[in-house]
C-alpha cells in the first residue's frame, strides 16, 4: 500500500510539475512580427549671428 | 471499507490521473519510425538608422542674404563648417517594407527667422542602388513637416539593397540663431 501512495504522490508531482512548466515542445516558433517600428534620427546646427560692425570705429579713425 | 482500502483506491485514481496529465500511450517495438519537423519563420519588419545624427554644422548668415544649408552640396550665403554625419536608415527585417518620414518641428519652430523652410530628401545610398523599388514622396528636396509622409512604398529587405540616405536643406534668414535641433521619426510597415 505504501508503494502505491509513494507512486501516486510522485506522478501527481510530475504531473503538476509539468503543468506549471508548460513543457509542450513548441513546433512553431515565435517571430517578432512588427508592423510599424518607429525610431529616430537627429538633425541639427548651430547658426551664429552676424557679427556687428561697429561703425563708429571707422568714423573716429578719420577725424 | 476499511481505511487502507480507501487509501488505495485514493492512489490508484491519482495515479490514473496523474498519468492522464503527463501523457501516457501505448508503445511497442518500432522497426521503422519517422518525424516531422514543422518550422514556421515568421515575418519581422524592422528598420534602423545606421547613423542618426545629421549635423548641418557651425556658421552665421551672411547679414541681408537668406542661406542655403545643405548636407549633399556646397552651401549658400554661410559662412561656416560643412555638414558631417548623415542619416541612413536600414531594412534590418525580413520582409519588404514601406515606411513614412515625419519630424518634431516644422521649419519655424525648427529654424526661426524669416520665412525658412526645411526640406529633406531620400535615395537609395550610392553603393546599394535599387533599395527603394516604389518612390513616394521626398525624391527630390521636399518640405518636411510634423504629419507623416510616405518616403519609400518598397524598401528592400536583401543585404546590399535595403538602405536609403536621408539628405535635408535648410533654407535660413539672417534673423534667425541660436542651436537647432530636430528628430526625424521613421515608421515602417511591413508589405504583404
Amino acid at each position: 500500500m505504501m508503494i502505491l501512495v509513494a507512486i501516486a504522490l510522485i506522478l501527481a508531482i510530475t504531473a503538476i510539475g509539468l503543468n506549471a512548466m508548460d513543457s509542450e515542445v513548441p513546433t512553431v516558433g515565435q517571430g517578432d512580427a512588427i508592423t510599424g517600428a518607429a525610431i529616430g534620427g537627429e538633425i541639427g546646427l548651430n547658426i551664429q549671428p552676424a557679427p556687428v560692425e561697429d561703425k563708429l570705429v571707422g568714423e573716429e579713425a578719420s577725424q | 471499507m476499511k481505511p487502507i482500502e480507501t487509501i488505495s483506491y485514493i492512489s490508484i485514481a491519482v495515479i490514473v490521473i496523474s498519468l492522464f496529465f503527463i501523457g501516457t500511450e501505448l508503445t511497442g517495438f518500432a522497426l521503422t519510425d519517422t518525424g516531422d519537423v514543422n518550422v514556421t519563420i515568421e515575418t519581422s519588419a524592422s528598420i534602423v538608422f545606421e547613423t542618426s545624427v545629421l549635423d548641418l554644422g557651425n556658421g552665421t548668415v551672411t547679414p541681408g542674404l537668406t542661406a542655403t544649408v545643405d548636407s549633399e552640396s556646397g552651401n549658400v550665403n554661410w559662412d561656416g563648417t560643412q555638414a558631417t554625419g548623415e542619416l541612413i536608415l536600414d531594412n534590418n527585417g525580413n520582409v519588404n517594407v514601406s515606411f513614412t518620414l515625419m519630424s518634431d518641428k516644422n521649419a519655424d519652430t525648427f529654424i526661426g527667422g524669416l520665412t525658412p523652410s526645411f526640406k529633406i530628401k531620400v535615395s537609395d545610398n550610392v553603393t546599394e542602388t535599387g533599395s527603394c523599388g516604389v518612390t513616394a514622396n521626398f525624391t527630390a528636396y521636399q518640405e518636411i513637416t510634423t504629419s507623416e509622409q510616405i518616403a519609400c512604398s518598397n524598401l528592400g529587405k536583401d543585404d546590399g539593397q535595403d538602405t536609403v540616405v536621408i539628405d535635408a536643406q535648410l533654407t535660413i534668414n539672417d534673423n534667425a540663431a541660436g542651436s537647432k535641433t530636430a528628430q526625424i521619426t521613421a515608421t515602417a510597415t511591413a508589405l504583404p
